[in-house]
C-alpha cells in the first residue's frame, strides 16, 4: 500500500541533489533512523550520478511503502542510455587499481535493505532499491 | 548550482588553512575550491591543511575522486592535508562502496588534526 | 520423519487407520458444527490472545477453512510421507505464528473429546468402540508429537537468533580508557550484524571521540573471507573518522584461515589477545597526549 509518490529528472549535476532532498524526505516519513536515511541517500546519489556520467538522462522515482507494520521506502532509478554489457561483471567486487571508478553496484547494493537491477545493452538500466525503517 | 566566493571558504588559523565544507557538494564547488586553494598556497604557503566535514552529509564515489583531486593538487604543492569531523553517515557509505582510502589523513577533530599540523 | 518410522514408535496399525477411516464416514457429514464447538473452546482457552491470533474476520474464516482440510485429510487415514509433510507444515504455520504448544495439544484433545462424543452420530458397534477410541487417540497423539517437534525446532532456531541479537543490544561498547573504546563480537558476523556493530561503533567514535577501537572477536565462531571483509569495513570506516582499530582475540586456527585463505587484511592491526591490544591501544594514546 503506497502513500506517496514522487519522479526527480535526472539530467544535470544539480538534479543529484534534489534526488538526496527527495531521500530525505521520504526517509523521515517513512521514520528512517540517520544511518539508513545516509545509506540510502549515498546509494541514490552514487546511482544518480552514473546517469549523468554514462546515460545523460533518466529519473529517478520515490514511493512510500508499508507491509504490515514496516514502512520504507524504495527508489527506483533508471535510465535510457547504453546500458551494462557484462552486468555479472558489474556487480562483482573487484579492487580498483586506481583507473575507471566502475559503476559502484556492489557497494550501492551493500548500502540497502533490497536491491534489483536489470539492464539491456542499448537500451537502458534499471535499478530498484528499498531501504526500511 | 550556485558557486562563487560565498561557498568556498578559507580561514586562515596561525600556520595552518582550515577549510569548512559545506554540503551539498558537486562539481562546481570543488572545481572553485581547487582554484582558490591553490592560489591561497601560493601566495601564503601554509603548513597545512585542515578539511572540516562536519557540514558534509551525503557523498558519493565521484564527489570522494574529485575531492581527492583537489587534496593532489595541494599534495603536489607541497601541502599536506588532514581530514577532520567526517560524520559515521560518510563514513559508512564511503567504506560500503569501497572507497580507496590509503592516501588520506583522518582525525575526529579539528583539533587534533590542527595538532598533527603544527 | 520418515512414515513407517512414525508409525512403528506409535504401534499404529493398519486396523486401526481403518477404523478412523470408518469413524470420519460418520462423523465428517457434521464439520460444522465441529468446527464451531472446536472454536469455542479456543477462544475460552486462550482468552484475549484470541484476539492476537485471529484478528479479523478473514484470518478467522481462512484459519478455519484450513482446519476443516486438515480433519478431512486425517480421516483418510493414509499415513504417507505426503501426510507427514503436511503436518510438518502445519507445525511451522503454528511455530511462525507464535502459538504455544500446550494449546494446541489441548485442542488437539478436545477436537478428539468431540469427534467421539457430542459430534459422533453413532453407527460403530459396541464391541469395536474402545479400539476406535483408541485408534483416533494414537493416531491425534502421533500427529501432535510430529508438529510439536516441529515447533520446537523452529522455536529454538528463534531463540538462536535472539540471544544473538540480545549479545548484540546488551553488550554495550565499553570505553577502556580516554578515547579508547572496546567491543566483543560474539558468535556469528554476518552481513546484517556488521552493519549494525558498524553504525553503533560510529557513532560511539564520534561521541566520544575516539582514537583507538578494540573489536575482539575470540567469540566469532568463523573467520572466513566474508567476516574478514567486515572486519576489514569496520577499520576503514572507523579510520575515516580518525579512529584506529585493532582486532584482537585473534586464535590461532583464525590465523591459519586467514592465511590459508590469502586473505588480504593489509593495515589492519590484530593481536591474539585483548591484554595486548589494550597495550598498544594505550601506547598509541599515550603518544598523542606526549605532543
Amino acid at each position: 500500500m503506497t502513500t506517496d509518490t514522487r519522479r526527480v529528472m535526472i539530467h544535470r549535476e544539480p538534479d543529484v541533489a534534489t534526488a538526496v532532498m527527495a531521500v530525505r524526505e521520504f526517509a523521515k516519513q517513512a521514520g528512517l533512523g540517520v544511518p539508513a536515511l545516509s545509506a540510502l541517500a549515498t546509494a541514490v546519489s552514487e546511482l544518480a550520478t552514473n546517469i549523468i556520467k554514462y546515460a545523460e538522462r533518466g529519473q529517478a522515482t520515490f514511493r512510500s511503502l508499508q507491509r504490515g507494520y514496516r514502512r520504507g521506502v524504495e527508489v527506483i532509478v533508471e535510465d535510457r542510455g547504453p546500458g551494462i554489457e557484462d552486468l555479472q561483471t558489474a556487480m562483482k567486487d573487484h579492487v580498483s587499481t586506481g583507473g575507471s571508478l566502475g559503476l559502484g553496484l556492489p557497494g550501492s547494493k551493500r548500502l540497502v535493505d533490497e536491491f534489483e537491477i536489470s539492464s539491456v545493452p542499448g537500451r537502458g538500466t534499471r535499478i530498484r532499491l528499498v531501504k526500511w525503517a | 548550482m550556485k558557486s562563487g566566493p560565498d561557498r568556498v571558504l578559507l580561514q586562515t588559523i596561525g600556520p595552518v588553512l582550515l577549510v569548512p565544507l559545506q554540503g551539498p557538494v558537486d562539481r562546481a564547488l570543488f572545481e572553485e575550491l581547487r582554484d582558490r586553494l591553490l592560489d591561497h598556497l601560493a601566495r601564503h604557503g601554509p603548513r597545512g591543511i585542515v578539511i572540516d566535514m562536519s557540514g558534509v552529509e551525503v557523498m558519493d564515489r565521484h564527489d570522494f575522486e574529485q575531492l581527492r583531486g583537489v587534496v593532489d593538487c595541494a599534495t603536489l604543492m607541497g601541502v599536506p592535508t588532514i581530514f577532520a569531523c567526517i560524520r559515521p553517515g560518510i563514513a559508512a557509505g564511503l567504506t560500503m562502496l569501497d572507497i580507496d582510502d590509503r592516501w588520506l589523513t583522518a582525525t575526529r577533530t579539528v583539533e587534533k588534526a590542527m595538532a598533527r599540523l603544527s | 520423519m520418515p512414515a513407517q518410522h512414525l508409525q512403528r514408535m506409535f504401534g499404529t496399525t493398519e486396523d486401526d487407520l481403518r477404523r478412523v477411516r470408518r469413524l470420519g464416514e460418520l462423523v465428517l457429514p457434521h464439520m460444522d458444527r465441529f468446527i464451531e464447538r472446536l472454536y469455542v473452546f479456543m477462544r475460552d482457552i486462550l482468552g484475549e490472545d484470541f484476539e492476537v491470533h485471529f484478528p479479523d474476520e478473514t484470518t478467522l474464516v481462512r484459519a478455519q477453512m484450513a482446519a476443516r482440510r486438515g480433519w478431512m485429510e486425517f480421516f483418510r487415514g493414509q499415513w504417507d510421507q505426503n501426510y507427514v509433510k503436511s503436518r510438518e507444515r502445519i507445525g511451522e504455520v503454528h511455530a511462525q505464528l507464535q502459538v504455544e504448544p500446550r494449546h494446541y495439544l489441548a485442542t488437539m484433545n478436545r477436537a478428539v473429546d468431540l469427534w467421539t462424543g457430542e459430534i459422533y452420530p453413532g453407527g460403530i458397534e459396541d464391541a469395536e468402540w474402545p479400539a476406535t477410541l483408541a485408534a483416533m487417540r494414537r493416531l491425534v497423539t502421533m500427529e501432535g508429537a510430529l508438529v510439536v517437534d516441529v515447533y520446537a525446532r523452529r522455536t529454538g532456531e528463534v531463540i538462536a537468533q535472539q540471544s544473538r541479537a540480545l549479545i548484540d543490544m546488551s553488550t554495550p561498547i565499553a570505553a577502556l580508557w580516554d578515547g579508547i573504546l572496546m567491543l566483543p563480537i560474539v558468535g556469528i558476523l554476518d552481513s546484517r550484524r556488521a552493519q549494525d556493530i558498524m553504525q553503533r561503533m560510529l557513532e560511539q567514535v564520534a561521541e566520544k571521540e575516539a582514537v583507538v577501537f578494540i573489536l575482539d572477536i575470540s567469540g566469532v565462531a568463523v573467520v572466513d573471507t566474508a567476516v574478514a571483509n567486515h572486519l576489514i569495513r569496520m577499520t576503514k570506516a572507523a579510520r575515516l573518522m580518525g579512529c584506529e582499530t585493532i582486532v584482537s582475540g585473534v586464535s590461532p586456527s583464525v590465523a591459519r584461515t586467514i592465511v590459508e585463505l590469502g586473505i588480504e587484511i593489509g593495515d589492519m592491526r590484530t593481536t591474539g589477545n585483548l591484554r595486548d591490544a589494550l597495550r598498544g591501544a594505550l601506547s598509541r594514546v599515550g603518544v598523542e597526549s606526549k605532543r
